[in-house]
């Protein structure tokens, strides 16, 4: 029965998906509205997933015939993650059906194909699949963000393809030498890692593989471009589900609690702070809201890094760091697809009473995802406070830091509604359909199901009570970028309009990327006259050569020539006896006088 | 009486293959449906024969043998081990699916009977190099491929058809008197040699009192095999032999002429010289240089070629050298990889060739440029050629990356890492010439097409002709269902494990 649910789960997403793509040539009314019956199901298709996450036993489910053997199964990191993947595809999925357009099958179709994906990352036992599901979901997402078609997804599909693969071969790379030293299942994989000589080597590889994914900063280009070009629902999933799948692998392939390696924790901790500050400076800057929501995707990634690097360099620490970023991943995700659901909700409601509804709704969402105190996301703060303990970089007090990365949050947040407040609505949209009452219902639905699957499937130790302290603890970050941001929209568009201005146009949103798109064209150009100038070397050398050739081929000539003539010239006969005679009667003569002398 | 009956077997196979050769011969031009049902009829029962002695080669070990008497001391000898038997089965099951294509293909085009006749004596050498049991009977039928094949390439008669042709002759005449020499001078100093899983004894005793010899004949063989198989520096022909019709270019790449060589260079390193033998007389390594270099240069031509079927020659360069790269590393896992990648690599190429070919035909597409839109146009065929170029990558489940997976592991087991950076590397060359043509296929508006001789090239989908269509989504299937169900036994990659454990004692 498992068995059956199991397979159930993976096959009818893909076969849904299938169908969909199959409904996509539909032209005529009859047909248009068979594709359109068809694509409001398409969220059931999620359903044996759902039931699977509920009631599925704790024991691994084993099929050695497919590929190379393959194992999935559920576990404290696991369950909880897919549970909430598998609501906020829903979610996706149902937000995309609200209106029904003639590309929505293809969307839909991409979106199961991802959570296929996706789920498949976080149920994985064994390295094989892993992998696979990996590739799977890292190829699915071009389909979501190509799937607008206009220059800028291009763009941002042509920069997303490139890292996604880079950071495919990077986990290949990883997973071979992983098995190789023993890991082949990942229970058994981070203490292979721990115990392998190249141990360093893996964890690197490990890093800029799942580094690419998570967006840490270096390598986090393809999420500002990415989350704008691609529609709405699908950005949701890219930051609330995929972008946890990175996190994931790293929890199930590095030596998290088996080796200590200082240096490389050290190192870890240092790019996610990096990563958490530069995403709130670059990210505050930004004129599209979808934008700075990505930035602060960076940002809060960057969060979930220092519980990795601390739990990298302290071993004692591993588990509780992870069990903290469970949390934490579990109470953000599905916040953050809300947020990113509201973007269209604000443009088609935002006006007359509704809006006050939506604003509500946003700040609510808002509050989660930067931990408010009171709300599911403290939850998740306050459980990786209380892991990293009394960590310290470079004498510095990490339980200090990471409290600010709430800061650049909130800072972030109050920027993304001063730009939707001023961005233009299009409040010509039906007003009948069920977008604003579903989209408040996920927005409380995000406040309240992660307490739930905290409480039964990721047990914490303690859960932030109601002391003063406490909350205290949690407000006073957000209260300094209330603070921080309130003051700037007040103050610097009536002071220093030109600068907001300014710096609003500085940063394009790939940000390093353009330099690294210069830098690359410039290689290119030289690439491209260093090939041009072989092929004048060789030229000039096969121009050389056949010179060479014309010359060899004249001397033949001539001595033709030459022969010819002599042959003809009618001395040439008595001429060649009188100097043979001589030539004889010198030998003689040299011979005799040698000969004699001897 | 049962011995009797296994000794005809591979007579009654090489029999199956060259009787339709002849027959089509003396039929006449127009016969067509005599044609089809001859060629379609040989090439099922064969599939059918192989299948059939699946369980009796890989369960009992038997392995049915046929001798003549061919020279003074050497005897022509026709064996069916394992190894033969996937490679003959792999090309049975391709040679059908050839025949249906080419049917589909050639329709209401001049000379089918001289196509489909030296077709099937192409087949005919096939199956002859695979059951060969010694190098005198492998260099026979060799030879014959190069001649028979000279036709089919330049089927077309026009003077650039002819010119390639040339050059191919040359190259795999120029290949064939190596691996003579080396018979030649390896039968002298070493007495009739006979393929032997492991190695053969006298070519060990050769090792030993004369390594400098064993290592130059080593040398001359490897040079002629790998004319055929491409190997840097032979491999120029096979980018000009793209000049003859599709069918052929499938053929050529994917079962007959390139498999030919890489096949040359397993009994070579497994079943001649051994794979142990050969580590110890330090021939390995250079191969796998050569092997690792040809990856690497072949992907990197393939990047800037613009022409649709010289993009997958060089592709086909490439990929080929995995096999070489596999054999030569001295682990079980690694010869498995190479082993199965024959297979693999087969399939996911013979399924772009069809596509390439399909696009050729209906639409007139020749150019990468062209391809734009395709995924609107011939979803299909599109789908197809997704598989294809998805396997060559290398991303999970198709076929290519079960055997990258065996490589890489075997590379590690051999203690060869650096191997995995060549393997990473050309994957991600791979990716940069395939992946931009996938999504261009799929996500841009199609692109301009001349008029050209299909009619309806006015409408918005037009898919090929089902006899040229049904092979190449069959293909693809095929390689989704080898890698997906590797597992299973008698899958290729099983299959591959077993050859490879005979070798190494």
């Amino acid at each position: 029965m498992m068995a059956a649910l199991w397979i159930l789960s993976a096959v009818v997403p893909l076969v849904t998906a299938a169908v969909l793509a199959a409904t996509q040539r539909a032209r005529t009314r009859r047909s248009l509205r068979v594709a359109s019956g068809h694509l409001n199901w398409a969220p059931a298709a999620l359903l044996p997933a759902a039931v699977l996450t509920l009631i599925g036993p704790a024991e691994q489910f084993h099929v050695p015939w497919l590929m190379v053997g393959v194992t999935v199964g559920f576990d404290v990191v696991s369950r909880a993650l897919v549970m909430v993947a598998v609501m906020l595809y829903g979610a996706a999925t149902w937000a995309v059906t609200w209106r029904y357009d003639r590309r929505a099958p293809e969307l839909v179709a991409y979106l199961l194909v991802s959570f296929v994906g996706n789920a498949g990352v976080y149920l994985a036992a064994d390295a094989v699949s892993f992998y696979a599901a990996f590739s799977l979901m890292s190829l699915a997402a071009v389909g979501l963000v190509l799937h607008d078609r206009t220059e800028k997804a291009r763009r941002a599909a042509r920069v997303y393809l490139t890292l996604a693969v880079i950071s495919e071969m990077a986990v290949l790379a990883a997973v071979l030498l992983t098995v190789h030293a023993g890991g082949f299942t990942l229970a058994d994989a981070p203490s292979a890692v721990a115990d392998s000589p190249r141990r360093t080597l893996i964890v690197v590889l490990l890093l800029i593989g799942f580094g690419i994914k998570t967006g840490v900063f270096g390598l986090h280009m393809w999420l500002p471009l990415a989350h704008p070009a691609a529609p709405p629902a699908a950005s949701a999933v890219l930051s609330g589900a995929m972008v946890k799948a990175g996190v994931v692998g790293m929890f199930r392939f590095m030596p998290l609690g088996e080796a200590e390696m200082p240096v490389m924790g050290g190192i870890v901790v240092v790019l996610a702070l990096v990563s958490a500050g530069a995403a709130v400076l670059l990210g505050v800057v930004q004129r599209d809201p979808k934008v700075v929501l990505a930035y602060s995707t960076i940002s809060q990634m960057g969060f979930l890094g220092v519980l990795v690097g601390v739990a990298l360099s302290a071993p004692e620490l591993a588990a509780a760091c992870v069990t903290a970023a469970v949390i934490y991943a579990v109470h953000h995700g599905l916040a953050k697809g809300a947020l990113f659901i509201g973007v269209p909700v604000w443009k088609h409601h935002g006006t007359g009473a509704r809006r006050h509804l939506v604003t509500a709704g946003m700040a609510l969402a808002g509050l989660v995802v930067v931990g408010a105190p009171l709300s599911s996301g403290a939850v998740g703060k306050y459980a990786a406070k209380e892991a990293i303990e009394t960590t310290s970089l470079l004498g510095v007090e990490l339980a200090d830091l990471l409290p600010l990365v709430a800061t650049g949050s909130t800072v972030l947040l109050i920027r993304m509604l001063w730009l939707l407040r001023h961005t233009e609505l299009e409040p010509h949209h039906p007003q009948d359909d069920p977008e604003l009452p579903a989209w408040l219902g996920l927005v409380v639905l995000s406040a309240i199901v992660p307490w739930v699957l905290t409480d039964r499937w990721v047990p914490l130790n303690s859960v932030p009570g109601l002391e003063p302290v406490t909350l205290w603890n949690a407000a006073w970050p957000v209260l300094i970028g209330v603070a921080a941001g309130a003051a700037v929209w007040h103050w610097l568009p009536r002071k220093r309009p030109q600068l907001a201005g300014r710096l609003a146009a500085a940063v394009p949103p790939g940000d390093v990327l353009v330099l690294e798109e210069r830098v690359l064209a410039r290689a290119g150009s030289v690439a491209n006259q260093a090939v041009d100038g072989i092929g004048a070397v060789r030229d000039r050398i096969g121009s050389g050569l056949r010179t060479v050739n014309t010359h060899l081929l004249r001397g033949v000539v001539t001595a033709q020539e030459t022969e010819d003539r002599a042959g003809r010239w009618s001395v040439s006969g008595p001429l060649t006896l009188i100097v043979l005679g001589a030539l004889v009667v010198a030998a003689l003569v040299w011979g005799g006088s040698t000969g004699g002398g001897a | 009486m049962m011995q009797q009956l296994l000794t005809a077997v591979p007579l009654i196979l090489i029999a199956l293959s060259a009787a339709p050769a002849l027959i089509i011969f003396m039929l006449p031009e127009r016969a067509n449906r005599t044609r089809v049902t001859i060629n379609v009829a040989a090439a099922a029962l064969k599939v059918g024969l192989m299948a059939a002695m699946v369980p009796l080669i890989l369960r009992t070990d038997v392995a049915p043998e046929l001798r003549i008497p061919f020279l003074p001391g050497t005897d022509l000898v026709l064996r069916i081990d394992s190894l033969s038997l996937l490679f003959t089965l792999l090309s049975a099951l391709l040679w059908l699916v050839t025949t249906v294509y080419a049917i589909g293909y050639l329709a209401g085009r001049p000379n089918q009977r001289r196509f489909f006749g030296f077709f099937a004596l192409c087949v005919t050498a096939t199956v002859g190099i695979a059951f060969a049991g010694n190098l005198v009977t492998f260099l026979v039928f060799y030879e014959m491929l190069s001649l028979v094949t000279y036709p089919l390439v330049a089927h077309y008669g026009t003077s650039g058809a002819l010119a390639a042709a040339r050059v191919y002759l040359f190259y795999a005449l120029g290949g064939g008197l190596l691996v003579l020499a080396a018979t030649a001078w390896l039968t002298i100093v070493a007495g009739p040699v006979e393929f032997s899983p492991g190695g053969a004894e006298a070519v060990a005793a050769l090792a030993r009192d004369h390594p400098g010899v064993a290592i130059a004949i080593f040398g001359l063989l490897v040079a002629g095999f790998g004319v055929k198989a491409a190997l840097f520096p032979f491999h120029s022909w096979l980018p000009r032999a793209m000049v003859a019709p599709a069918p052929v270019s499938a053929l050529l790449h994917a079962v007959a002429v390139v498999k030919a060589g890489a096949f040359g260079l397993i009994r070579v390193i497994d079943d001649l010289y051994g794979v142990e033998l050969a580590a110890g007389l330090g021939v390995l390594t250079p191969l796998l240089v050569v092997a690792c270099f040809t990856v690497l240069y072949g992907s990197v031509r393939a990047l800037l070629q613009d022409d649709i079927k010289k993009r997958l020659a060089y592709s086909t360069v490439s990929q080929v050298s995995y096999i070489a790269l596999g054999l030569s590393m001295l682990s079980v896992v690694a010869t498995t990889g190479g082993v199965v990648h024959l297979v693999h690599q087969g399939l996911s190429k013979i399924t772009l060739f069809f596509c390439a070919g399909l696009v050729a035909e209906v639409w007139g597409i020749k150019k990468i440029s062209q391809l734009d839109g395709l995924g609107r146009r011939m979803p299909l065929t599109a789908a197809a050629f997704t598989a294809g170029a998805l396997s060559m990558i290398g991303i999970p489940p198709m076929a290519g990356f079960i055997s990258k997976w065996q490589l890489g592991a075997g590379a590690l087991d051999a203690g060869q890492p650096w191997v995995i950076g060549v393997l990473i590397g050309s994957a991600l060359l791979n990716a940069a010439y395939f992946l931009p043509v996938v999504v261009r296929m799929w996500f841009r508006p199609p692109a301009e097409i001349r008029e050209g001789p299909v009619e309806n090239r006015t409408r918005p989908v037009l898919e090929a002709p089902a006899t040229l269509l049904w092979p190449a989504v069959a293909t693809a299937c095929f390689a989704i269902a080898v890698g997906l169900f590797a597992g299973l036994p008698f899958s290729p990659l099983d299959v591959a494990g077993h050859i490879a454990e005979r070798v190494y004692r």
